[in-house]
C-alpha cells in the first residue's frame, strides 16, 4: 500500500517544480502582504497567517493559489518552491498536498504565485472533524526568488476543510 | 522542491488520546478522544509504542479542536 501511494505521488517527498497557468479562482487565492496584519486573523490563527476564502470539501480535489506578488521587487520572480509543509493537524486528518501527475505544485507563468492541489485521504473523508464548521489547517510555503542574492519567503496559509 | 505531507503515528496519551496523531516538523497534533486529563497536565506518552516526553506547544495549533505537542524520546 505504501509503495502504491509513493508511486501515485500522494505522499510527497522530493518533487520537480514546474511552471504553468494558475487556474485557481480568486476565492481560492491568498496574497501575501508586504506588511502582514498586526493582529491575528481569527480565533487562535497565528499572527500573519493568511486564509483562503473558499473552504475545501473533504471529497474535493481542487487548486489553491498563494500570490507573493507584493513581496517581489519589480522584475523579480519566484525561482523555486523550496518546501511545502503540511501541519501536523493536517497530517492527522489525512489532508495532503497532491503531487500526482497533473496536480504537482507549480509556479505561475508570471512568476509571482504558487499553485497547489489539495486532497483528503479517502479513509478520512467522513471524519467527524469535517462536520459543522470543519477544521482550519495551516500549510507553510517556502519560496526562493531569482534575485541576486536570492531572497526566501516563508508564509503560512490556512485552509478550512469542511463538509459542504 | 520538498513536499512534506507529514505522517500519522500511533500515539497513546493516558487520559487524553489513543489513536493516530499527525506528525510534522517535530509536532504531534490530534483531537482528544479520551477524558480525564487536561493537555496542560500531560508530560509523556507512547509514540509507536516507545515512551516520549511531551510538551504542550501553544500558539502552533490553528484550530481549537486540536491539541499539539512537541515531543522527544524518553
Amino acid at each position: 500500500m505504501l509503495t502504491a501511494l509513493l508511486l501515485l505521488g500522494v505522499l510527497g517527498g522530493e518533487v520537480d517544480v514546474g511552471t504553468g497557468p494558475i487556474i485557481a479562482p480568486p476565492a481560492s487565492t491568498v496574497a501575501a502582504l508586504s506588511v502582514p496584519a498586526a493582529s491575528a486573523v481569527g480565533n487562535d490563527i497565528p499572527l500573519g497567517a493568511y486564509q483562503w476564502a473558499r473552504p475545501l470539501d473533504p471529497a474535493d480535489r481542487a487548486p489553491y493559489a498563494f500570490s507573493f506578488a507584493q513581496l517581489l521587487a519589480p522584475g523579480e520572480e519566484i525561482a523555486d518552491i523550496v518546501r511545502l509543509t503540511m501541519s501536523a493537524a493536517g497530517a492527522a486528518l489525512g489532508l495532503e498536498i497532491d503531487t500526482s501527475p497533473g496536480r504537482i505544485p507549480i509556479i505561475g507563468e508570471d512568476g509571482n504565485a504558487v499553485q497547489v492541489w489539495f486532497r483528503v485521504d479517502e479513509a478520512f473523508q467522513e471524519n467527524a472533524a469535517f462536520t459543522g464548521a470543519g477544521v482550519r489547517i495551516p500549510i507553510a510555503f517556502l519560496v526562493e526568488t531569482n534575485s541576486s542574492p536570492f531572497k526566501r519567503y516563508e508564509r503560512t496559509a490556512v485552509l478550512t476543510v469542511r463538509q459542504q | 522542491m520538498i513536499v512534506d505531507n507529514g505522517r500519522r503515528r500511533q500515539l497513546v496519551v493516558a487520559g487524553l488520546f489513543d489513536g493516530l496523531a499527525g506528525e510534522s516538523e517535530g509536532l504531534l497534533s490530534f483531537i482528544p478522544n479520551r477524558t480525564g486529563k487536561r493537555p496542560v497536565d500531560v508530560r509523556a506518552g507512547l509514540l509507536d509504542g516507545e515512551p516520549v516526553f511531551l510538551e504542550l506547544a501553544t500558539g502552533t495549533t490553528v484550530d481549537p479542536s486540536f491539541v499539539t505537542f512537541r515531543y522527544r524520546s524518553a
